[in-house]
């Protein structure tokens, strides 16, 4: 672990000392640049501007090199060890995610013009299948001014639910982080539902293909659940049941495996990344807690 | 003029306000309707997978089959309250299948009976989501009837507050689980 550690600083060490070279590099060139632009330009100016943007382009390749490795080395090491302590049946892609065919299929948000994403990890824990991955949904507008907006930052989680059912129903998180809504007129069968939770139907919009279909999926265990993962973790959660399958979307901002070089890599990593595992272990613990309440109350 | 314009401007709002309060009740009522359909559908299910399930047990225990002889009354349109009577009886009748079920092995390893099991607990979910998507809805109606202004417009179109589908006793009781 130690050893390890110690590489993996080793690593982030060496992209930082690129990074610096890069630094200097465009510091000088730009000074160069002033000169050659405002003033009297001396002999050879063009000849040092070519060899600054060689050394530029020589460093930015060594650079990037060098911080993938790290993040890399990063992943393999820090988030392995978390998937393999806590799941089964792991297969980790840390350049792989979900394709934009599947994430619009579940009208939980707009897709805007800029889709990417990281890290997906398809494992089971407690023999529930589940995948998972990191995405960022942004869109670019190109005017007189160009402007980003970004839709989605976070987590999107996917588990083989326990009931088989065929429908359509969110749950979506009114207050927080706000994430463009999905396409509601393309789903003309979703009709707005209230739950008997008052509370819960304070802090979540409900929309369901048919109002008993919500009811069945959300029991009262799933609704307190729900709600204890909303106060649990900060950022906007949606979560849609479709057609069998439960998409929890985590709109915090965040990217929990990506590691920053100007953070000292600690043990402490492993724990972060632990953190963010939890809305699974939660959901699932929850779903199977289901599933014994279920079989309890019909013994009785 | 200026009072006929105030006037005008506030009958135009009684009548937007009424015609919404209305709606609002029209539409509540065909959900609470719609939402008690679904309980009459999820009871059906339930009384025909209890009936099969009694003609295997009776199959193996002859002797006791006498105490399945309960009759549970189900008729169309009736009302909630007999509703909750006939859950009640099922409930009951249940009990006793589970009970003979535990006293012979035969039946327990019955492949059709522990098919039928498995339907009672698909068929208890879809009743209690059909059950709390009814009370959800008659509280909504309830609260338009007894709240102002709409209780005018409840009046005047004699609404009534819907009975709520109460869950029996034993299932209000906490569930021990084991893991």
């Amino acid at each position: 672990m130690h050893e390890q550690i110690e590489h993996l600083e080793t690593l982030r060490h060496r992209a930082n000392i690129w990074k610096g070279f890069l630094f200097i590099v465009s510091a000088i060139a730009i000074g160069v640049a002033f000169f050659f632009i405002f003033g009297d330009m001396p002999l050879g100016t063009e000849i040092t501007m070519m060899v600054f943007l060689v050394f530029g382009i020589f460093f930015s390749v060594f650079y990037y090199k060098s911080q993938s490795k790290f993040v890399r080395a990063y992943k393999e090491f820090f988030a392995l060890k978390v998937f393999e302590s806590i799941f089964e049946n792991i297969s980790y892609e840390p350049e792989e995610y979900f394709t934009k065919e599947l994430i619009e299929s579940t009208y939980i948000t707009s897709l805007g013009n800029r889709y990417s994403g990281d890290d997906l990890l398809s494992a089971s824990y407690r023999g529930v299948p589940f995948q998972q991955c990191d995405l960022l949904i942004q869109n670019k507008g190109y005017g007189k001014y160009s402007t980003t907006v970004t839709y989605f930052k976070g987590k999107w989680m996917i588990f083989d639910f326990h009931k088989s059912f065929q429908g359509y129903v969110q749950v979506r998180q009114k207050q927080g982080k706000t994430v463009k809504p999905g396409m509601f007129s393309d789903k003309p069968l979703t009709q707005k539902v209230a739950m008997e939770n008052m509370i819960f139907n304070q802090i979540f919009d409900i929309r369901a293909s048919d109002d008993k279909l919500a009811f069945y999926l959300l029991t009262p265990h799933v609704l307190e659940s729900i709600m204890e993962l909303e106060k649990k973790f900060d950022g906007q959660m949606i979560f849609a049941f479709i057609d069998g399958k439960l998409h929890i979307a985590l709109n915090n901002g965040k990217n929990a495996m990506e590691p920053s070089l100007s953070t000292q890599v600690t043990e402490a990593a492993a724990d972060f990344i632990l953190e963010e595992m939890k809305i699974i272990m939660h959901f699932i613990d929850v779903l199977l807690q289901e599933q014994v309440m279920q079989a309890a109350i019909k013994a009785k | 003029m200026v009072y006929a314009i105030v006037f005008g401007a506030l009958a135009v709002i009684l009548i937007i306000w009424f015609i919404a309060a209305y709606n609002k009740f029209a539409h509540t009522k065909i959900k609470v309707q719609e939402a008690e359909s679904g309980i009459d559908v999820a009871l059906t299910k339930r009384y025909d997978v209890l009936v099969k399930e009694m003609e295997v047990v009776k199959g193996y225990a002859k002797h006791e089959a006498s105490t399945l002889s309960e009759v549970i009354k189900m008729r169309k349109g009736m009302p909630i309250e007999e509703k909750v009577d006939a859950l009640k009886s099922m409930d009951s009748m249940q009990s006793r299948i589970n009970m003979l079920a535990e006293s012979y092995p035969q039946i327990r390893a019955n492949e059709n009976f522990k098919q039928l099991q498995l339907t009672v607990r698909d068929v208890e979910e879809h009743l209690q989501a059909a059950r709390r998507a009814y009370n959800a809805n008659v509280t909504i109606f309830n609260k338009l009837v007894v709240s102002f202004p709409s209780l005018i417009l409840a009046k005047l179109f004699g609404y009534r507050a819907f009975a709520f589908f109460v869950a029996e006793d034993a299932k209000r009781e906490d569930v021990k689980m084991e893991f």
